[in-house]
């Protein structure tokens, strides 16, 4: 289990790193994914669903500024 | 460690206590005697599967038919008993913070158990499936479960966003048809704006200049109307005129109904053939092959083929694809539309019946109650019919009354309108205010919509990015670990195929990621010059079974290493076509780097487990070693006890056996010992196909050298052990006659000779093997000097002192 949360980790902060590294995500949407991680949320659905819409809407507000 | 197991009436065991005394167990047993039905029950008790069965055979044996097919008894159990006597059972979860508890969640996905089947899966499997194989020892359930979700999550969008489109399309659909435009377009705001000036230009009203102005204009519309107030009714005509001349307008349901028809016959024909047409897999892996240009080779057999015949046969398939897809889509397209119509139908019927509830007209009200019973009759049968699920196109007709009704309301209405003067500008002014109606009933929406989807766009978008980098980053991982595991796998490879002949210029074992596609394992090794090659390529069965080995052993290793309840290793009869000097390095590998842990082998190769009993002593380690002697229905497997060939010799012996027994006992005890003897005196000896060699094949071969050798040191041995090598010869015949077969002529063989033949046998043992080392006497080659002893040097023979 721990060498399975290691990896784990090791994986999303990699990913994340990468999405800020191109450009893809700002910080803003980073943290969103980082909660959901926190709270064990990343397997469910519906918070990940949201999450993604939320997120979509942050990028339309950035844009629209 | 396991101290005791008992199996009750599982698979072939209907019942069996073995006490294992926290040993590694070693079980020798031929085939069919119940080998692996021990190792179904250790696996069912640790993980509550047997992995070699499917669901199904799993319920056929374990419930249907415990214990195998005769028992009467249901009563299934396993209990495995471990050294702090906490018991692990089948029945019972076992107690907190036990052993058994902790192994029973430890080892709970089975990967210290290796069968031969699994293992040649792991050779054999396309990259895909052996990462299957391999996934339960890679800890990437977590991110596993996370990609999985983010896919749902990019689906989950998609559907939303199909639902949004088909409802923005329908809605413009409305504002379509009464602005008269394209239905099948898509309709800007700039095109709304141009077709609802122009009317206002025919009717002299302003323009509006965008779309906000819409309400001023309603306004101004509905002012024209209120003076024009003393033709209210001839208006309400007007109304009910337009919308039937819109109905009529509408596409005819009979024509769409045949089109319907067409199509259902079309697709019919292709999809009773469908199965014959194409396999989607087979298809995407040819597309695939194809793009990437590699044509010699198969990409699932690995032969050799002809391509060019490959891939013609894959484009006419493809071909095929097309034309089921077409028929299927253009089918699909013609039940949308069907629907689309007949939903506009009831529609402008209820419109239509606003208008007319006043007026009392039987001819109209009877009209829309036929369009709706119609349609709802047919729309209800066609969501029901496919060619999956039906023969024969049975979708209700379109009602030929309906259309002549339409006409004839039509006519009526037309008479009526054309008492009015000016009738095109009351036709104009209703059609345009209905068109204002319907756009601000139906555009805000179409707004709200279409943010959605652009919403909904750019959450799959950074979904998508998410699933995709995740992917991406998890195979860099995944490479790390094949990286960290391919130095043990070599390792370990090494020792069994030390590259110290030309034969075995193996190794290089090499797992890799695919960049494209999900999980991966691409298996590859070097073979003389050949790097990174497919194994199967170029390696012969046995490097086959001893490289899956190796790269099961490997993982079980670095399982091991995170797990301290990773310690009991089972391996069932994992080894069938590897040679006895190969085999005898596994059971060293095992030996030397599994300490510590509690292996757990069974064969029925009674040479290997007689090499492992030998290296039992050389590493110091005490083995639990078992033969099945015998399986039937009845008992199951019947074990003899820890009992090597001399124990059970011996053993005949005190209990004063018949003669046949010993003399067969006798018999397979020499045939072992001088298998063993060809391997270390370097016996040239006649080879045999199945590579089994009897008493018949070695000994006269083996007494020949012995005697005539000018090898000095043979000679020596010779004469050492003259009586036993002189005598064994005539002794043979008694193995010969009551040991294989039964001859009425040997009945006359004393109990006595039998005895003598069985000690000289025993003589022979001890004259060739070091129970201090546990080593045969072997010929060693040392600076061109043929020297003749065991390991310890405990037994050794001078050569002869008249060629010396």
């Amino acid at each position: 289990m721990e060498a399975e949360n290691k990896l784990t980790e090791k994986v999303i902060t990699s990913t994340l790193e990468e999405l800020i590294l191109e450009k893809k995500w700002t910080s803003e949407l980073i943290e969103k994914i980082e909660v959901l991680l926190k709270t064990n949320a990343l397997t469910d659905v519906s918070s990940v669903y949201k999450a993604f819409q939320e997120i979509s809407a942050a990028k339309e507000k950035t844009s629209d500024d | 460690m396991i101290k005791q197991l008992t199996i009750k009436n599982i698979r072939g065991v209907k019942r069996l206590n073995i006490d294992v005394d926290k040993k590694p167990m070693l079980v020798f047993g031929e085939n069919g005697k119940g080998k692996s039905s021990i190792i179904d029950a250790i696996e069912w008790a640790l993980t509550g599967k047997i992995s070699h069965l499917s669901e199904s055979g799993l319920n056929v044996s374990i419930e249907k038919h415990a214990h195998h097919i005769s028992s009467t008894s249901k009563q299934k159990e396993v209990l495995i008993k471990f050294d702090d006597d906490s018991v692990l059972s089948t029945q019972v979860t076992p107690e907190k913070n036990t052993k058994a508890e902790m192994f029973r969640s430890k080892s709970g996905q089975g990967l210290n158990i290796l069968r031969r089947s699994q293992l040649l899966l792991a050779i054999c499997a396309k990259p895909k499936d052996r990462y299957e194989l391999l996934k339960p020892f890679l800890p990437l359930n977590k991110i596993s479960d996370i990609e999985y979700t983010a896919q749902k999550v990019i689906e989950k969008i998609d559907l939303e966003m199909m639902a949004l489109t088909t409802k923005i399309r329908e809605q413009a659909m409305q504002i379509s048809i009464r602005l008269e435009l394209d239905t099948n377009a898509e309709i800007k705001g700039k095109q709304i704006l141009e077709a609802i000036s122009k009317m206002c230009n025919t009717l002299s009203i302003k323009q509006p200049t965008s779309l906000d102005d819409l309400k001023e204009l309603k306004d101004t519309l509905l002012d024209e109307v209120s003076a024009n107030s003393d033709k209210a009714i001839i208006m309400k005509y007007q109304n009910i005129l337009l919308h039937l001349k819109q109905l009529k307008e509408l596409q005819p349901v009979h024509a769409q109904h045949e089109q319907l028809k067409r199509s259902f016959e079309e697709y019919k024909k292709v999809s009773s053939n469908k199965d014959k047409l194409f396999n989607d897999v087979v298809l995407k892996l040819g597309q695939k092959w194809i793009s990437d240009g590699n044509l010699k080779q198969c990409p699932l057999c690995l032969n050799e083929i002809d391509y060019q015949k490959v891939v013609r046969e894959i484009n006419e398939r493809l071909e095929n694809e097309g034309v089921y897809i077409t028929c299927k889509k253009s089918y699909l397209d013609s039940v949308g539309n069907i629907k689309q119509l007949l939903k506009s139908w009831v529609e402008f019927c209820t419109q239509l019946s606003g208008l007319v509830k006043d007026l009392k007209d039987d001819g109209v009200v009877n009209f829309i109650s036929l369009v709706e019973a119609t349609s709802a009759g047919m729309t209800d049968n066609s969501i029901m019919k496919t060619p999956e699920s039906t023969d024969t196109f049975d979708i209700i007709e379109w009602n030929a009354e309906i259309d002549k009704a339409l006409i004839r309301l039509i006519s009526k209405y037309e008479s009526l309108v054309k008492s009015i003067d000016n009738p095109e500008k009351i036709v104009t002014l209703t059609k345009l205010l209905e068109a204002v109606k319907c756009i601000e009933n139906h555009l805000p929406q179409i707004n709200i919509d279409s943010k959605k989807f652009l919403n909904l766009k750019k959450a799959r978008e950074c979904a998508f990015q998410w699933k995709d980098t995740l992917e991406k980053r998890r195979k860099l991982e995944v490479q790390t670990i094949y990286d960290s595991i391919k130095d043990l796998i070599n390792d370990l490879y090494g020792k069994i195929h030390p590259r110290d002949t030309r034969s075995e210029l193996v190794g290089g074992i090499n797992l890799a990621v695919r960049e494209t596609g999900g999980g991966s394992a691409l298996l590859q090794a070097s073979f003389h010059e050949k790097k990174n090659e497919d194994p199967r390529s170029y390696y012969s069965e046995s490097h086959l079974d001893t490289l899956g080995l190796c790269i099961f052993l490997a993982l079980y290793k670095k399982e091991a290493e995170n797990n301290k309840y990773m310690r009991v290793l089972v391996l069932d009869d994992v080894l069938t076509s590897v040679d006895s000097p190969h085999r005898k390095r596994v059971a060293e590998l095992l030996l030397a780097e599994f300490k510590g842990h509690q292996i757990i082998i069974t064969t029925h190769d009674i040479v290997w487990f007689n090499d492992i009993i030998d290296l039992q002593k050389k590493h110091g380690v005490s083995f639990k070693n078992l033969t099945i002697n015998d399986w039937d229905i009845e008992n199951g497997p019947m074990i003899l006890g820890a009992k090597t060939y001399l124990d059970e010799l011996k053993f005949q012996i005190s209990m004063g056996a018949d003669k046949s027994i010993i003399a067969g006992c006798s018999g397979r005890f020499l045939e072992m010992i001088l298998n063993k003897l060809r391997y270390s005196l370097r016996m040239a000896i006649e080879a045999k196909n199945d590579d089994k060699y009897t008493i018949g094949d070695i000994w006269p071969s083996f007494r020949s050298k012995i005697k005539s050798s000018k090898e000095k040191f043979l000679i020596g041995f010779y004469e050492s052990n003259r009586s036993i090598v002189e005598d064994i010869p005539l002794f043979l015949s008694i193995r010969n006659d009551n040991g294989c077969h039964y001859n009425e002529w040997a009945e006359g063989r004393s109990s006595d000779e039998v005895k003598d033949f069985a000690n000289a046998i025993i003589d022979f043992y001890n004259s060739v093997y070091c129970s201090n080392c546990g080593d045969y006497v072997a010929k060693i080659t040392v600076r061109n000097k043929d020297e003749f002893y065991c390991r310890c040097k405990n037994i050794s023979y001078l050569p002869s002192i008249s060629l010396a």
